[in-house]
Parts: structure tokens; C-alpha cells; sequence
């Protein structure tokens, strides 16, 4: 898991944005997490 | 009976003349009703301009209201109580755009939306927010002793935000985004989706609005190095100071100030910024048991917030090192107008660092 910090900063004020990379367990954590917030948004009925 | 004689619907041509005027009366009573509920036209001009997340908002107060039985004048009361709340609580009125209590807002709404149906991780992808930071701002302030001047900077930059030719920009590639006023030199953008937002488009759209600033003309009218009161005041040299000055050594002290200041220097309006989408904040989420589904929507939004705020502070240190390790004579007279409010500590530090590099002044 990292940011990527390849690329050099512009003059005019930004830092080149670059997505977070997950490794394969904190991805899978992730979507377990995920899945976990949508089921309380939509609790099973009865 | 012949097809001439039925109606769309097979009945007789005789019978449906009658019914068809009696249901033309009853949609244009209907539609008159319709007109005269404040729930609808007559609340436009109410809500005229609002975001539609706020709009939406006032006409579901309305309709609940109009449940409950009151009347128009009422209705009509209670929506301009809730439009001028609302206009009160959501809207910055200096840049007559949205606050950062609009951005939660509607990031909320946003992260609410796409946890709908088979939310994938990769749907995370589909929201970012970028987080904007002026620079130079006390520097405006300080400077021209105006706290004025300070307003015009900033408006500059939001009117940056609300130009139409950069919502058609994101429209073309199909981002449909929101700009915020977050308080002092604080601005933000929310940029939502159908599809994921890919980093090019990120990295364009900063060079964009970053580009478009530091070309605006405004600036240097603003913060103006060939003005003789600039000059004097940015020297530390008061009005008492010159006081029983003759007009000779008036002239010598303003040309020992321009000394400081590089040939036809114009001052450029920078802002830092910083962008995140909600995947790349959603690890920094933490969520205990005992939270329910909108305290869950307030830490995501949390998270995207800090996430991109992160970036543009690394983003605006990166730039001011930048500018103080540069040995473009334009870039380190920036450096020291920033560094002119940063108070005397960082004046100090800064003015050793020079004695280092270029020896003794």
C-alpha cells in the first residue's frame, strides 16, 4: 500500500496527483468494508 | 362504427367527445392549482440560483407544509424563511457561491448516492474533491493595508470557480462538479461521475484552474510593484518615516526600495491545490461498531475532505521550497512577499538561508 511521490511539483502550486495503490489485502479489507457499510444502508426486512 | 367513430382507446367518438372536455377542464384546473401551489412556481423565484441539492431541499419542506394544511400566504412565509436560512447557512455571499457546510453536504449526498445497488470498490473512483489553497493572501493584506484589496484577490479566484467555460470543460468529459467557498483562502471542488475520474483528468483540471489564475492580470492591479505606496510599504517604510523628508532623499529612499524589486515585476496569483477521490481516502475510514449509516456517510466525507487537504498542504510546501531553493530572481522576490506575513521567526530563518547562498547582504 503507498501513494506514488514520482513527480515533481509545478510552479504554479500542485502536487501531480496520483491514485493510492492498495495491496491485495488492504483491497480485500476494503471491499469487506464496503460491503459491510452498504448492508446497514439496506438492513435485510422482517 | 367505423374507425373515424372511436378514440384511442375504443370508445365511442360521441361518448368521448364529452369525456375529453371534461378531462381538458379538470388538467387545466389541475394546472391552475398546480400554479398557485408555492410548492412550484410560485416559490421559483424563492430558490432562483440555489444548487439543486438546496432547492430540493426547500420545496420537500414546502410540500410536507402544505400537508399539514396551511394556507398559501403561510406556505409562501415559510419558504422565505427557509430560502433565506438556507442562503444564510449554504452560501457564501461574497462570491455568491456555495460554503464548505454545502460541500458536506452535498459530498454526503454524493457518497449516499453511489452506495446504491452493486457498489463495487472501483465505484469509489467515480467521486473526487480537489482542495484549493490562495497563496498570498496576508501578503495582499499586509501590504496594501486593505483588507479590501484581500476580498478582491479572493474574488478573483472564485470567479476563476464559476466560470462557465470550466463546467463545460469537466461536462465534455463528463464530470459534473460543484465549487465551494471553504472559508478565508479556502476553496474546494466536489467532481462527480458515472464513471471513474481518471488522474490525467485530475492533473488537467489543477493545471487549468491553476493556469488560469496565474495569467489573470488582476492580480498585478491588485498587489501593484510599480505603485510608490506598494513599494515603500512592502520596504517597512511608513508615511512618519518620510515625514520632514526632502523630496531628494524621498526620491533616493523609494529608489534604495525599488532595488529590492525585479524590472517590470507583476505579482501572479498562485493557489496550491491537492485532489482525492474517494478511494484514495476510504482506507482512512475507522468505523466502530457502534455507528450508524449517516455518522458512516459523515466520517467518508471526513476522509475525502482530509485526504485532499492533505495533498495540497505537501503540494504548497513543495511550491514555496521551490521557490526559495529557485535562482529565478522573480520566484525568490515571491518567496519574500509570502514570507513578509509569515511573521518573524520565518523572516529570520529565511534571511539565514540567504546569508548562506549569497553571502552577506
Amino acid at each position: 500500500m503507498g501513494e506514488k511521490k514520482d513527480k515533481e511539483p509545478t510552479f504554479t502550486g500542485s502536487r501531480p496527483y496520483a491514485p493510492r495503490e492498495y495491496d491485495k489485502k488492504e483491497e480485500e479489507r476494503l471491499r469487506a468494508l464496503l460491503r459491510k457499510i452498504f448492508a446497514q444502508k439496506t438492513p435485510p426486512k422482517g | 362504427m367505423n374507425n373515424l367513430e372511436k378514440n384511442v382507446f375504443g370508445q365511442k367518438a360521441e361518448n368521448s367527445q364529452e369525456e375529453l372536455s371534461r378531462k381538458l377542464e379538470n388538467v387545466l384546473q389541475k394546472k391552475q392549482e398546480k400554479k398557485s401551489s408555492p410548492s412550484h412556481e410560485a416559490i421559483n423565484d424563492l430558490v432562483e440560483g440555489l444548487p439543486d441539492i438546496l432547492k430540493e431541499k426547500i420545496i420537500a419542506d414546502i410540500k410536507r407544509l402544505e400537508g399539514y394544511g396551511l394556507n398559501e400566504e403561510q406556505l409562501r412565509i415559510e419558504a422565505e424563511i427557509r430560502a433565506r436560512e438556507i442562503r444564510e447557512n449554504y452560501l457564501d455571499k461574497r462570491f455568491d457561491m456555495p460554503n464548505k457546510s454545502f460541500a458536506k453536504l452535498e459530498t454526503m449526498q454524493t457518497i449516499d448516492n453511489i452506495l446504491e445497488g452493486e457498489v463495487v470498490l472501483e465505484d469509489l473512483k467515480k467521486t473526487a474533491r480537489v482542495s484549493f489553497d490562495l497563496n498570498g493572501l496576508k501578503s495582499v493584506n499586509d501590504i496594501t493595508r486593505s483588507h479590501e484589496n484581500g476580498d478582491r484577490y479572493l474574488k478573483l479566484f472564485a470567479d476563476i470557480l464559476k466560470k462557465e467555460e470550466l463546467a463545460v470543460w469537466l461536462k465534455e468529459r463528463n464530470i459534473e462538479a460543484v465549487a465551494t467557498a471553504d472559508g478565508g483562502d479556502e476553496f474546494g471542488a466536489i467532481l462527480k461521475s458515472d464513471k471513474e475520474i481518471s488522474s490525467d483528468v485530475l492533473n488537467e483540471f489543477m493545471d487549468k484552474v491553476e493556469n488560469e489564475l496565474s495569467q489573470d492580470e488582476r492580480a498585478s492591479e491588485i498587489l501593484d510593484f510599480s505603485d510608490e505606496k506598494i513599494i515603500l510599504a512592502f520596504a517597512g517604510i511608513s508615511e512618519e518615516d518620510l515625514a520632514g523628508k526632502t523630496a531628494e532623499e524621498r526620491r533616493k529612499i523609494l529608489e534604495e526600495a525599488k532595488k529590492e524589486i525585479p524590472a517590470d515585476y507583476k505579482f501572479k496569483a498562485i493557489v496550491s491545490s491537492g485532489a482525492a477521490t474517494l478511494y484514495d481516502s476510504f482506507a482512512d475510514v475507522k468505523i466502530s461498531g457502534e455507528d450508524d449509516y449517516e455518522r458512516i456517510l459523515g466520517k467518508m466525507m471526513g476522509s475525502i475532505f482530509d485526504k485532499s487537504d492533505e495533498n495540497m498542504q505537501k503540494a504548497k510546501v513543495d511550491f514555496k521550497r521551490g521557490l526559495r531553493d529557485s535562482n529565478d530572481p522573480e520566484k525568490i522576490f515571491l518567496a519574500k512577499v509570502y514570507s513578509r506575513s509569515e511573521g518573524e521567526v520565518e523572516a529570520r530563518r529565511l534571511l539565514e538561508e540567504y546569508m548562506v547562498r549569497f553571502g552577506k547582504l
